[in-house]
């Protein structure tokens, strides 16, 4: 009996290894009765018909998906949430004529002093659900972002007191304080508009991939930790043309090797945030397209402007001067551009006529000298009353972007005598410890920033605008006339943005004289397509997003 | 009747355990320095919303009011919620927990179908060509990494050879295609339930590569440990008496001896069942398995703590388990092995 039971088990075990092994499935296999009911738009076609195959696009996905809800999620679900729901406006690409474009909204105006604003709706639109776009619809996405009270993304609406409806397709909006509705309203966070069918549910129905948009793409299953995929909403106000994706496929895989393997092997189509020393060998693989352009993140080592020794400008200018930053450019194979000031150089509001410091170890060690700092005990590290020059630096461990600058900067700290003791740690440890008692705290930490909307107010303010309690501003700085100057500056957006253009790049002359932090690189924004995908147009006000509509493909 | 005392005993000590572990755990991961209300609410709130998150996730109470009313809700089922993702941690439990159980399910089929037969015959042809190469095997799986064995497998099967999958737990052509309708969240069972048999196929094939990579360790363990069992157990006596009666060779190894060698190697294989469950997290990083291990090392990376004591717990709830299981099972199959 036990002899029958082994040679069954064994027999068995055979069979599904062999069966399972050499039968993966075929992508163009006929599609059979699905247990679950696909969505009307991608309906299975009729038995008697030849199956169609559907265009399916496939995202290699750089992390799990943590919020749905487009009111909460503030991580790496945009890339998804921007192709099921639609912005009233759009931020257009850096050097397009308009810096605005039209979305579910096809006008606007504000009043003169940027407390009231105006949209007209675009007509004809539905959501996924089948509800109509109008005015009402904005007023429940509204009041579904109010009710979380500055959670997750929704503070970029602070301003907005009160929603009217004016008529179905006219919605006026009233700020509390001036405001420039038009740009916050282009915003990759918390800038979609909802279905009024869905305003209102709990977060945990969202993260079950429900909600609809008014997007081209709207989800058809989710599993999670593993794979999203999204299904093309036939009724989309735009139209389709035949050679569009049909589906998007974000599969999640969190470990870079296996995400290069995926792109390389073609079981990916789309890779983004490629690592620099990866570039060139993915750029002579002739099946990929490689894309590096702008963006607006950029890397910074905010320096602890209130603890001694760095709460001297002199040593902290020191610091600046000391940083390698041609061979860290060198390295980034151009993903990485040498920073100039503390706002992106694609931004409006950067800074192009600010001073850059540069990799310049004689002026860095005079300057020490002139802060009284000597290495008067020849052990090869400056010290003044007693006290050695050391300096430690904390940074997020494992993530390549934030390990090269550091440890690139020690040996030439170490050629002016400043000893860098750097600590990694992961960035939720490294975030608690930066926000202790700054006389407690790090003397340098690395901050790399991406903006919630495109405005140089968003990096100006939340790492240099004084903070009573340290939250997102680590190297305390703290200059009232440099807080004044932002304030009005972000006021005059929505009305003057000339002049607020001008007043960001003062505040930029402040910094660089005082020189808070060191501002190392800009970092471009890179991705890798399979060749034959066309259409795709980076716009760094969306990091991590591919409109997926725009893409055309010869499959 | 002493069986069932020798269970409530158990089970009672078990809760002594749990205890224990659920206090260290809890206060260790309190003792982290972490903001869970800032981390809850995201990092741009307001200061009101953010002491609004404090006081419901109840962080402003003292830390054994917290651990009490944490205790309290894992009792009626609630393993509280992820501050990073504000979901109830029971939700991501029922996803990740299966996945995980069904990995290290099918890895011991894999253990006993492979560990328990050349141990077998290891110790039955001692000294032989079979026994040298049972040894080398289980040395080699015990002592081989099981990261890069998982990173060997999916060079040598997958792109050499083109066989089975590099990751996940089921095809996407199979997700557009034949879409699994989850029900107990163990795919092979939704699959064959359904009669989804393209997806059953392919979920095998996903199984079969990271299941041999975490079946590795405990292969080469229960050769080893079935092998020196076997050896003693055949020079008793009785197994001389078994020869003299002319019982088969089958039926002397795999029915007279094995069963009393058997034992030790079923403890060790269950504590290995239930080290598996946390322990999968290399081979889950490795083949992409969104399973428990994958779960928990994004918690920690993140701080997030409810989810790290929960995950202990339910780690520790097994292995107590496994432990009482064993020890009736052990029980049950040698009748010198008393419950009392």
């Amino acid at each position: 009996m036990q002899r029958k039971v082994w040679f069954v088990v064994s027999a068995v075990l055979l069979v599904a290894l062999v069966v399972a092994g050499c039968g993966a499935p075929a992508p163009t296999e006929e599609p059979g009765p699905a247990p679950t009911e696909a969505p009307a738009a991608t309906e299975a076609p009729a038995a008697t018909e030849e199956p169609s195959v559907p265009k399916v696009v496939t995202w290699i996905m750089w992390q799990q998906f943590i919020d749905l809800d487009p009111a909460l999620a503030f991580s790496s679900e945009h890339p998804a949430l921007n192709l099921i729901y639609e912005n009233l406006v759009y931020m257009n690409p850096p050097g397009a004529a308009e810096l605005l474009s039209p979305g579910l909204a096809t006008s606007w105006e504000a009043n003169e002093d940027a407390t009231e604003w105006t949209f007209h709706l675009r007509e004809g639109v539905t959501f996924q659900d089948g509800e109509p776009f109008n005015a009402d619809a904005v007023k429940a996405t509204f009041e579904h972002y109010a009710a979380q009270e500055g959670a997750g993304c929704t503070f970029i609406w602070g301003a907005v007191e009160d929603v009217e409806v004016v008529d179905d397709y006219t919605v006026k909006l009233y700020n509390s304080y001036p405001a420039a509705l038009d740009i916050i309203a282009t915003s990759s966070y918390c800038g979609e508009i909802i279905s009024p069918a869905d305003t209102g549910q709990p977060k945990e129905w969202f993260d079950a991939a429900q909600g609809h948009g008014t997007g081209p793409y709207m989800y058809e299953s989710y599993d999670k930790g593993q794979r999203l995929i999204l299904a093309r909403f036939d009724d989309y106000w735009k139209g389709w043309e035949d050679n569009q994706f049909d589906k998007v496929v974000f599969e999640i895989v969190e470990d870079t090797v296996q995400q290069l393997q995926m792109i390389e092997s073609g079981e990916g189509d789309i890779l983004r945030e490629l690592p620099p020393d990866k570039v060139e060998q993915l750029r002579a693989n002739e099946n990929l397209k490689v894309y590096v352009d702008p963006s607006y993140q950029h890397m910074q080592f905010l320096i602890n402007n209130q603890k001694a020794p760095t709460s001297d400008p002199l040593v902290r200018q020191a610091l600046a001067y000391s940083f390698p930053y041609d061979d860290l450019v060198e390295r980034g194979e151009g993903i990485f551009t040498q920073s100039r000031a503390a706002v992106p150089a694609a931004m409006w509001g950067h800074c192009a006529d600010c001073f850059q410091y540069s990799y310049d170890p004689v002026k860095a060690g005079e300057l020490l000298d002139q802060a009284g700092w000597v290495d008067t005990d020849g052990d090869g590290v400056r010290d003044k009353d007693g006290q050695p020059l050391k300096l430690l630096l904390t940074y997020t461990a494992g993530a390549t972007g934030h390990a090269w600058p550091t440890e690139l900067w020690v040996y030439p700290a170490g050629e002016i005598s400043i000893e860098l003791d750097t600590q990694g740690m992961t960035y939720s440890a490294m975030w608690e410890y930066n926000k202790q008692d700054p006389q407690m705290a790090q003397d340098i930490t690395i901050q790399q920033w991406w903006p919630t909307y495109v405005t140089p107010f968003d990096p100006l303010f939340s790492m240099y605008h004084c903070e009573e309690e340290p939250f997102l501003n680590t190297g305390y700085y703290c200059n009232p006339d440099y807080d004044a100057l932002i304030d009005e500056a972000d006021q005059l957006t929505g009305t003057d943005r000339d002049a607020a253009d001008q007043m960001f790049q003062d505040a930029q002359d402040i910094l660089t004289e005082e020189c808070p932090a060191v501002w190392v690189m800009d970092i471009a924004e890179s991705f890798a397509f399979t060749a034959d995908i066309d259409g795709f147009v980076n716009n760094p006000a969306y990091p991590g997003v591919v409109f997926i509509y725009d893409l055309t493909t010869t499959r | 009747m002493a069986k069932a005392e020798y269970v409530v005993k158990r089970l009672l000590l078990a809760l002594l355990v749990l205890v224990g572990v659920s206090i260290i755990t809890f206060v260790i991961a309190r003792m982290i320095p972490s903001d869970p209300a800032a981390l809850y609410v995201g990092p741009r709130a307001k200061p009101e919303t953010r002491e609004a998150a404090r006081i419901k996730l109840g962080l402003d109470r003292p830390l054994y009011e917290q651990y009490l009313r944490y205790m309290g809700e894992v009792l009626s089922g609630d393993f509280g919620i992820s501050v990073r993702s504000r979901r109830p941690i029971i939700e991501d439990l029922k996803i990740f927990l299966p996945a995980t159980l069904e990995l290290v399910f099918v890895s011991m089929i894999f253990t006993l179908l492979i560990g328990l037969p050349l141990g077998v015959l290891s110790a039955a042809f001692k000294d032989g060509w079979v026994d040298h190469f049972s040894r080398v095997f289980a040395v080699v799986n015990v002592s081989m990494p099981v990261f890069w064995l998982a990173l060997l497998l999916q060079l040598l099967i997958v792109r050499q050879l083109g066989l089975f999958h590099i990751g996940g737990r089921v095809s996407r052509e199979i997700a557009i295609l034949h879409p699994i309708d989850q029900i107990t969240g163990f795919y092979l069972i939704d699959t064959a339930l359904a009669g989804n048999w393209s997806a059953f196929r392919d979920v095998l094939s996903h199984l079969i590569l990271p299941s041999i990579a975490l079946a590795s360790y405990g292969i080469g363990l229960s050769i080893r440990m079935t092998r020196a069992n076997m050896v003693e157990v055949l020079q008793q006596k009785y197994i001389t008496a078994a020869w003299a009666a002319g019982l088969t060779r089958r039926e002397v190894f795999f029915r007279q001896a094995l069963k009393n060698a058997i034992v030790p190697t079923l403890m060790v294989l269950s504590l290995n069942f239930v080290w598996q469950i946390s322990g999968a997290m290399l081979v889950e990083i490795v083949f992409l398995w969104p399973g428990l291990g994958t779960y928990l090392v994004n918690a920690i990376l993140t701080i997030d703590f409810p989810i790290v004591v929960s995950v202990a717990l339910i780690v520790t709830v097994f292995y107590v388990l496994g432990n009482l299981f064993i020890d009736i099972l052990q029980a049950a199959i040698d009748p010198r092995v008393s419950l009392e």
